[in-house]
């Protein structure tokens, strides 16, 4: 009873790829960007770059779009290719291989790029843009089915279908125009529900990825057996941020805390201090700083790189794990705590992660003066570790961008493509129920643009976009 | 799902037009539908993008068309309400004790006990209201059952008028003459079970039938 399609859509998970083909873990950097300026109007060109699958089926292993080109890449010159040569050979290979069907699913490998399928994933094909034909009575199979999306929006905000008398009084307003402004009008004051918005309600569920919560050690209400920090301070800030007319930066970026309270209507409100978080106000960033991202993720660490790689997955959608989001720089990982992480096998990755990480540098997890910024950090509470620790320092640098420290990580993280994508691809995933597919990319690209633009980043406003797409309302 | 289940349902779906009529329940000779073919013999989806409603839209679902309260839709030892206990298999998260952050992508071996099972005590709270309070029965109003607990009269107005009235509830729609007479004569082959209560087993096989049907629990 399979509930959705696999997806083929890893390429819309933003993310760089290492198109470095020859050896393990020499990353190509230059890769993304000379696929792009190749094929600038590909979908997976469009606020991100592609990831890793594209040509990997892990890297190094190659995919068979990735073993077609390898090839074609300056034949003749010893390998490994420098990060330079690699990039003046890529354009040439692309085309090498452009008609090409490496993945042999009957659609040439160009094609599949500009469609936004994976030429190297037989199961990933463009759409056909075929609709069948015939008559169908209960479902506009082939379009944007009002009936059709007044009954799911309601499940979806709501938690209920509709009755039998509300559809057919919502049938009743006749004009298509009429219904969708009482869908409008029905999406707001679902927005309100508890359902929606409340205690473990569906907001709550966008969130659990990212807080991660653990019962046990939990604080305050609903406190666990060994109490350290209370995680409802984060989901109420999450869900404030994707809330009423609220940004949902503030996610990242709030120098303040939310208190929930009530329910039916669960109300959220902003509060200067709570009794459960420690953070002075100049040094908060939002749920990056919270006791519970600092007991959970920083913990008892010196260099909290366990912290920073979660909320680079959490709020940007970019795992590095996955060898998403790398952005190497250069003469990094400098290694200050001594872990080894210069060895090749590890560079690729901690070239990026390291220096997304010093700026954790004086928050503190578990330990002396839990979940606060203390000054020095490394030198007053790690005294016995490697002398280079005390080097780290706190300017890092994100997405190729240097700041001073985590406030400024915020919010560059926060007025990223990546960020806009990843709230949209959240959302995307629970309403339509599945990251959004090659032939739904156009619908996904104008939502999280408009996310950004029009709409200031307020989720709600977002979210009447999203139910109007042909991905949520055509059946 | 069952493949019988889903391909009746499948059938099921094919069958009504959207313009509905006024709302309210029909007798047996009222609005017959459309009978599909095997096929359905309309225009197919081409995204086949059904979502399961999972525990929570499951539990308030059968709540509304049914009129019972929540609490007493589905508990487990009468105190447990069966959205928690088998929140996982019915597609849910549970992120606090079992770090389960993320609803699975598909349903398991387990999802289609646990719906019947949360379908089942639902239909069945219910029918013992309605049994044992016909004056403010809700869904088999006026059906009478004889001394020996059998269908007084399969064949009735209000038999099919409580059929019409479960499909409305679980399908939002109106059923089309074949989906009522193949729930009408369910009577009949409950009744061959040699079952010692078969009306009620009736109301409770028709009702297990519609609400866990694939138009039922996913949307």
């Amino acid at each position: 009873m399979p509930l959705t399609p696999p997806s083929p859509s890893r390429w819309l998970l933003p993310g760089l790829l290492l198109l470095g083909f020859a050896t393990p873990a020499v990353a190509m950097p230059t890769g993304p960007g000379a696929f792009c300026a190749e094929y600038p109007t590909a979908p997976a060109c469009q606020g991100t770059q592609p990831a890793c699958t594209y040509c990997h089926v892990a890297p190094p292993q190659r995919n068979g779009y990735g073993a077609a080109l390898e090839p074609h890449l300056a034949p003749g010159k010893p390998r490994p290719l420098s990060e330079a040569d690699f990039a003046a050979a890529l354009p040439a290979a692309l085309r090498a291989i452009a008609t090409a069907d490496t993945d042999g699913d009957g659609a040439p490998n160009q094609f599949e790029v500009e469609q936004g399928s994976l030429p190297g994933d037989a199961t990933s094909v463009p759409p056909s843009g075929v609709c069948g034909g015939g008559e169908n009575p209960q479902f506009k199979v082939c379009q944007y089915d009002v009936r059709f999306v007044y009954r799911r929006m309601l499940s979806d905000f709501c938690g209920r279908s509709p009755t039998y008398v509300q559809v057919a009084t919502f049938l009743e307003l006749g004009i298509e125009e009429k219904q969708r402004a009482f869908i409008d009008q029905e999406l707001d004051r679902c927005l309100q529900s508890d359902f929606w918005r409340g205690k473990h309600g569906q907001l709550w569920k966008v969130a659990h990825p990212k807080i991660r919560p653990v019962g046990s050690i939990k604080s305050g209400e609903d406190a666990g057996v060994i109490p350290l920090a209370d995680y409802y301070d984060d989901y109420a800030l999450f869900a404030w941020s994707q809330t009423d007319d609220h940004d949902a930066r503030d996610v990242l970026t709030a120098r303040f805390f939310v208190k929930r309270s009530g329910t039916n209507p669960t109300t959220y409100t902003s509060a200067n201090s709570v009794s459960s978080q420690f953070v002075e106000a100049s040094r908060r960033a939002g749920n990056m700083t919270s006791a519970w991202t600092l007991t959970s993720f920083v913990m008892f660490t010196a260099l909290p790189r366990n912290a920073a790689s979660q909320m680079y997955r959490a709020y940007l959608g970019l795992d590095i794990a996955k060898q998403e989001g790398l952005h190497s720089i250069p003469n990094e990982p400098r290694d200050y705590d001594a872990k080894g992480v210069q060895a090749p096998q590890c560079a690729a990755c901690h070239a990026t992660l390291d220096p997304l990480s010093y700026p954790y540098r004086n928050y503190n997890g578990l330990g002396g003066l839990p979940n606060r910024y203390i000054p020095n950090r490394l030198e007053l509470l790690f005294p016995n570790e490697v002398a280079t620790l005390k080097n780290t320092p706190e300017q890092g640098v994100i997405l190729g961008q240097p700041v001073n420290n985590l406030t400024e990580w915020a919010q560059v993280a926060s007025n990223s493509d990546a960020f806009a994508i990843s709230t949209v691809t959240d959302y995307w995933k629970l309403l339509v129920g599945h990251a959004p597919l090659p032939e739904e990319n156009e619908e996904f690209v104008r939502t999280w643009q408009a996310f950004r633009t029009t709409h200031a980043y307020r989720v709600q406003k977002m979210l009447h976009d999203l139910i109007r797409t042909e991905a949520y309302g055509a059946p | 799902m069952r493949p019988e289940r889903l391909l009746l349902t499948c059938l099921l779906l094919t069958g009504c037009s959207d313009k509905l009529p006024n709302a309210v329940d029909l007798g047996p000779g009222a609005n017959p539908g459309v009978t599909p073919e095997w096929d359905g013999g309309v225009a197919k989806s081409q995204k086949g993008n059904l979502r399961f409603k999972g525990p929570e839209r499951l539990s308030l679902d059968l709540a509304q068309a049914l009129e019972l309260p929540s609490a007493s839709v589905c508990n487990e030892l009468g105190q447990y309400p069966c959205q928690n206990v088998h929140g996982v298999a019915l597609g849910g998260v549970d992120p606090y004790e079992h770090s389960v952050y993320e609803t699975p992508t598909a349903t398991g071996a387990t999802t289609p006990i646990a719906v019947e099972r949360t379908v089942l005590s639902a239909c069945n709270a219910r029918i013992t209201l309605d049994v044992k309070t016909p004056a403010s029965a809700v869904v088999f109003k006026d059906v009478t059952l004889t001394a020996d607990g059998r269908l007084a009269d399969a064949a009735s107005p209000a038999v099919a008028t409580a059929v019409t009235s479960l499909v409305r509830r679980a399908w939002l729609r109106d059923p089309t003459q074949a989906e009522r007479d193949t729930l009408v004569r369910l009577s009949a082959d409950v009744q061959a079970t040699g079952t010692a209560t078969p009306g009620v087993a009736w109301m409770q096989a028709a009702c297990l039938a519609v609400f866990s049907s694939a138009e039922a629990v996913f949307y």
